[in-house]
């Protein structure tokens, strides 16, 4: 059997002892760039196109530390509202918004970074190593 | 935009499938094969990365049935028509999706033999827990406005 599936871990978070980040960003270019230099970094790496598909993996049982959002987003759930559900039922986790649509004082939610679009990436990833102690 | 990153594995599979829980279980699974893996949540993306010429892309597992502007056969064609170098997989259902990305592990960077049964299992295992949180989200809901009522 593969190594995946003969460890006694399971196969949604691979590497015992990683962080896992869940991308949300329903562009998808930016979040290819975004995902493959997290994964570079050593995180474990859920991705999302948008926030019904973000709560759905968070209701998976998958545990996520840091969830990085856009908040101009397709889908049903609006996209500040879902960072607000998040801080409400999972206060543990991290929050890191990235938008070209809303500024920073704009935010309703108290969210643990912001970074205005377009933003360098590695800046972006270099913040959510610092935030979560990686 | 520099999407030069992601070109540096020797196989890359771009998994088109609507299913966020499938699609990220199966891309998971082919990453740990040793394959580099591109998730699309559907035809229209994946069309933008097919046609971004600088994404070095190998292999398409794509899912049929999916909401966009095309289905799963309709993106083979056009693959087969504007990119025939690559391999086109179709999977009509969860099961089948799970197979075809075993049969990539088996013959993949990382070789052996792989249980499709474990996977499936597994995302068994997050629909189901997907499922119960709904239901005690909706509980909880109704609660609270039962409250708000009172």
């Amino acid at each position: 059997m593969g190594a995946i599936l003969n460890a006694a871990r399971p196969i949604g978070n691979p590497q015992p002892g990683r962080l896992t980040i869940l991308v949300v960003e329903d562009e998808i270019l930016l979040r290819m760039i975004v995902t493959d230099e997290l994964r570079k970094q050593d995180f474990n790496v859920a991705e999302a196109a948008n926030a019904d598909e973000a709560l759905s993996i968070i209701h998976s049982g998958i545990p996520i530390h840091l969830v990085l959002t856009d908040v101009k987003m397709s889908g049903t759930q609006d996209d500040l509202s879902f960072a607000g559900t998040i801080r409400a039922d999972y206060p543990d986790v991290k929050v890191v918004v990235a938008s070209g649509h809303v500024v920073e004082n704009e935010l309703v939610e108290d969210v643990d970074g912001f970074f205005r679009k377009p933003y360098d990436v590695s800046n972006l990833v270099r913040f959510i190593k610092a935030l979560l102690d990686h | 935009m520099n999407t030069g990153a992601i070109n540096r594995a020797a196989q890359t599979v771009l998994v088109v499938e609507d299913e966020v829980l499938v699609r990220m279980a199966v891309s998971q699974q082919l990453r740990e094969c040793g394959y580099n893996v591109v998730e699309a949540t559907d035809a229209d993306e994946a069309l933008t990365v097919l046609q971004k010429h600088d994404v070095i892309l190998h292999i398409v597992l794509s899912d049929v049935e999916m909401p966009g502007s095309m289905d799963g056969f309709a993106l083979a064609k056009w693959i087969r028509r504007n990119r025939p170098d690559l391999k086109v997989i179709l999977t009509g259902s969860v099961a089948r999706a799970v197979n075809a990305a075993m049969e990539l592990c088996t013959s993949g960077p990382v070789p052996g033999q792989y249980e499709p049964h474990n996977l499936l299992e597994y995302i068994r295992r997050l629909k189901a827990t997907r499922a119960a949180r709904k239901i005690l989200g909706r509980w909880r809901e109704l609660t609270a406005r039962m409250q708000k009522r009172r």
